[in-house]
């Protein structure tokens, strides 16, 4: 492209820095040129952008890259900050595990209650529960393998017949099911699944009853 | 995965200065920056997994929701007399979001390069025609059109990129 080539006008016209010649040339062009219309239009907010920053501030920022660059000192944590991450990180996995059962609350008794269970041996990778109203605990302690990711699951109340399983959800929006049992008549389960879906790629753990139902959700954070 | 330690450290490392001169530029009083800043890593330490796009401007409108949610709660405490200048929350929100919009553009004229910068400082902001641009840059108009179209081209991808809103 050469720089008599009209379209290149385009970011000179857009800028205002056009003479009246140029000016008339370009708009003569756009008027049968489809791309640089629709490339103008794509660009048109930035002149009002660009007025957010003061005229003076952005000839010092252009003249800036000729002195030597002042380097930034690197920052680096505050102890506060260190401490309050160790603190946060609690809070934090209570609140993901807030978030659980979204949809089992709506399938369940209202009155759901939900909390983590940690450090409890061997320590798994990461650990939810969720308990309804109606009594139904279940827990998922996930465990991140070579292959993928092991679960244990140990449930109480848990619906009396059929088939149940467990499935994985990965974020991508697939599903894959890491394990099924027959329903207990005490109600109680202690199961182990495993999935080939890797622990950072989990994003909820279900379990279904033998119609397929969701019964309880833990959405992982 | 990396340690949220080292994760912490690395925002601070690479942003911690750049947003502190944002919401200094906001706050006048460096302890309450300084407070904000650090409320503003551990938000985004905590949604790291979720941010797609550049983690800089999303470090700057977490610190922009964290100021301006100060300004509200101080609005509904009974006002100490300092504050009062500041206390209505519509003014001091226009008045961070006209910063973060000028932070961000900064921030974006500075991920040009000094070729681009130039041209684009001297046709907008000091209102130069290309003629004028060609004798301050010393360069030949026609290369002053084409960094124009291309600096302009450019902007709009860093701007993409740093999910500013056309």
């Amino acid at each position: 492209m050469n720089a008599s080539d009209p379209h290149q006008l385009l970011g000179a016209y857009l800028l205002g820095g056009l003479d009246a010649t140029d000016s008339q040339r370009f708009e003569a062009h756009l008027e049968g040129c489809a791309d640089c219309r629709a490339e103008l239009a794509e660009l048109e907010s930035l002149p009002a952008l660009l007025d957010a920053v003061p005229v003076p501030d952005a000839v010092a920022l252009a003249a800036a890259h000729r002195l030597p660059v002042q380097a930034e000192p690197a920052g680096s944590p505050p102890r506060a900050v260190l401490d309050e991450l160790a603190s946060r990180r609690r809070t934090s996995r209570r609140r993901w595990a807030a978030l659980v059962g979204a949809v089992a609350a709506a399938c369940l008794a209202l009155g759901l209650a939900a909390g983590p269970v940690i450090n409890r041996p061997p320590q798994p990778d990461a650990s939810y529960s969720v308990q309804s109203g109606d009594g139904l605990r279940f827990s998922v302690d996930l465990a991140r393998k070579t292959w993928g990711t092991e679960l244990a699951v140990n449930g109480s109340s848990m619906p009396l017949d059929g088939t149940l399983s467990l499935w994985i959800r990965d974020r991508d929006g697939g599903e894959d099911r890491a394990c099924a049992w027959t329903a207990t008549p005490s109600g109680r389960i202690r199961v182990t699944g495993a999935t080939p879906v890797q622990l950072a790629s989990i994003a909820s753990v279900e379990l279904r009853d033998e119609t397929q139902h969701t019964v309880a959700v833990i959405t992982v954070p | 995965m990396p340690l949220d330690e080292d994760v912490v450290a690395a925002i601070y490392r690479e942003h911690g200065a750049a947003l502190r001169r944002f919401v200094l530029s906001a706050s006048r009083d460096p302890q309450l920056a300084e407070d904000v800043v650090q409320e503003t890593v551990l938000r985004v330490w905590q949604q790291a997994p979720d941010i797609t796009g550049s983690l800089r401007s999303y470090l700057f409108r977490t610190a922009r929701n964290i100021m301006i949610d100060n300004y509200r709660k101080a609005q509904r405490r009974p006002l100490e007399a300092m504050e009062r200048e500041l206390a209505d929350p519509a003014e001091a929100t226009e008045r961070v979001d006209e910063l973060l919009n000028r932070v961000l553009m900064e921030e974006a004229l500075l991920r040009l390069s000094a070729e681009h910068r130039d041209v684009l400082v001297a046709l907008h902001y000091r209102r130069f025609t290309v003629n004028e641009a060609s004798v301050q840059l010393n360069i030949p108009s026609g290369t002053v059109k084409s960094r124009a179209f291309y600096a302009v081209r450019a902007l709009r991808t860093i701007l993409d990129e740093m999910g500013v809103e056309r």
